[in-house]
């Protein structure tokens, strides 16, 4: 059987970055689908008001 | 054969998901690679959403208020490669890749965010299904 997938969420932002060495600013237009299965695992769950694994602390940056 | 959902159950979907970010202190984040929901890995910038984070979701689609700019940046010479929207406590809720043709996210550059950059985002939009 076919392992079929479904469209997964999506994410639209605008981003301006002010370069502290001189001063620019870049523009970007992001489009991005969150398609990581953990990622749709995390949203299956929600839907059905459940907690799963894939909730974790980052250990980066805060 | 297509499948078409309601808006009442698109916008359910969408508020599901956004409203476990409605906390105080949720954060938009930039990752180098690698990253994982599981392991997210190294923060280039971090950005603070509203409080809530996200309004009610509308043609299935929700939209965050007033992001908090990042005025001083961790950067990193490695470029951005992942986006995250996570709890004030670091759950990840919605992460999706960033980078060059061939990634979730498209872009006509690769991103680099330096030391000391201030990283801003003036609108940012999450829909959960499709129509």
């Amino acid at each position: 059987m076919t392992d079929l997938v479904g469209k997964p969420g999506e994410l639209r932002m605008t981003i301006s970055i002010t370069r502290k060495a001189t001063g620019i600013v870049e523009n970007y237009e992001l489009v991005g689908q969150a398609e990581d299965k953990e990622t749709d695992a995390a949203l299956q769950a929600l839907v059905n008001g459940k907690k799963t694994e894939t909730e974790v602390k980052d250990g980066g940056h805060s | 054969m297509a499948v078409t959902h309601s808006t009442a159950a698109r916008d359910a979907a969408t508020d599901a998901v956004v409203d476990a970010l409605d906390g105080a202190g949720s954060k938009l984040v930039f990752r180098i690679s690698p990253s994982s929901v599981g392991s997210p890995g190294t923060a280039a910038a971090t950005l603070t959403m509203a409080t809530p984070a996200f309004g009610a979701s509308s043609s299935g689609t929700a939209t965050a208020g007033t992001i908090t700019s990042d005025t001083n940046a961790t950067g990193n010479a490695s470029a951005v490669a992942y986006a995250s929207l996570q709890t004030s406590g670091d759950v990840i809720r919605i992460h999706c890749a960033v980078a060059a043709s061939g990634s979730d996210i498209n872009m006509t550059n690769g991103l680099t965010v330096a030391n000391g950059d201030t990283v801003s985002c003036s609108s940012l939009t999450y829909t959960a299904l499709s129509a």
